[in-house]
């Protein structure tokens, strides 16, 4: 038990702060929520009915969309856009897939290679592009969770001015579609962007995310 | 593998199940109790139809009591052949060509605004003959 909770301290770490921070955005979410229905003199829900309707869902699934696109498009870029001096970035002559031999892929493979890097064909390739295409699927499919439930918080705001409700497609070309997206994703952004660039010439002792404290700022892609 | 397969069937359900399917029978049995009522001339019936912001609002603009105000409105409508619902409020649209806002309050569901129709500009609220 401590062996395995050494070796995967990091996941567990972020796991148990992610379902905190949940829960709690969604006590505080339920409140907010009934807190709006008492100033229109509308019937207040209970938390379980909050966690199963639309304006829970959507509060979640816009920031989970947003995360994933972050990481998606870090993924893709950090292969050809480099950094120089960034820890984040790879040397300044390495852009692009590498070889096979770098990436140690079929015959180049080690023992303990995954198998599906070792055994060639449609699977390495998949194998080769399989965090993309887990990040990307579970951006697409929680971008198309943000978008049913967004339409129907929205909707529900249009009912109580007295307007009609919009269809799917007008809702996908809604203001409020593309506020929600969009205030996400500058942040993720400017966050990813940040992280490049802080670690060319700030340091923090001990982690992989950064250089070592004494190493160059000119020196790219090593790591602490 | 398994986990990666559960998590994105957690996100899809999660999306799907929240997506406002309420009791909307209650939303259409409050409008069509209403004009019920308006068409049987029963003003106490059609008041207690309404919710109370709208109740309030009706009997400052036309300085009446409710049960009289009510049935000096001009509706149109027996039954409902649409609705939307979204979370606590719904639209019902009647055959007479109103359409009616009603909401999910502590009483039930309540109607907030009748004898409505669409105004040209597709963002304007409806035009509304009683509304809170």
């Amino acid at each position: 038990m401590k062996r395995f909770l050494r070796d995967n301290g990091l996941s567990i770490f972020f796991l148990a702060i992610f379902l905190l921070a949940l829960g709690f955005q969604s006590l505080a979410g339920w409140q907010d929520f009934n807190n709006d229905q008492l100033r229109h003199e509308s019937q207040t829900i209970g938390y379980g009915r909050y966690l199963l309707s639309s304006e829970f869902g959507v509060a979640m699934l816009e920031n989970w969309q947003s995360e994933y696109l972050q990481f998606a498009l870090y993924l893709t870029a950090t292969v050809w856009f480099l950094q120089r001096g960034s820890p984040e970035s790879k040397e300044l002559d390495n852009a692009g897939r590498e070889s096979d031999k770098e990436q140690k892929i079929g015959r180049h493979a080690d023992d303990d290679s995954p198998l599906w890097a070792r055994v060639g064909g449609l699977r390495t390739r998949a194998y080769s592009n399989s965090l993309l295409i887990v990040m990307g699927t579970i951006w697409l499919l929680s971008w198309l969770g943000q978008s049913i439930t967004g339409r129907v918080a929205y909707n529900a705001e249009r009912l109580e001015h007295h307007q009609s409700g919009l269809d799917y497609g007008q809702y996908l070309g809604s203001a409020d579609f593309w506020e929600r997206t969009l205030q996400n994703w500058q942040s993720e952004f400017l966050a990813v962007g940040s992280m490049a660039i802080l670690a060319v010439y700030l340091r923090q002792r001990g982690s992989p995310e950064s250089k070592p404290v004494g190493e160059a700022h000119s020196h790219t892609g090593v790591t602490g | 593998m398994k986990a990666k397969v559960a998590l994105l069937g957690g996100i899809v359900g999660l999306a799907l199940c929240g997506c406002g399917a309420n009791d909307t029978n209650g939303a259409i049995e409050a409008a069509e109790r209403l004009y019920s009522a308006f068409a049987a001339k029963d003003g106490a019936a059609a008041c207690e139809q309404l919710s109370d912001a709208t109740r309030e609002q009706l009997v400052k603009d036309e300085g009446k009591p409710c049960e009289q105000a009510v049935l000096e409105l001009k509706l149109s409508g027996k039954r409902a052949i649409g609705e939307q619902s979204y979370l606590s409020d719904a639209k019902v649209d009647l055959d007479g060509g109103d359409s009616v806002f009603v909401e999910e309050t502590p009483d039930g569901w309540r109607v907030d605004a009748a004898g409505c129709k669409p105004v040209d500009e597709q963002e304007a609220p409806y035009d509304c003959e009683v509304e809170s």
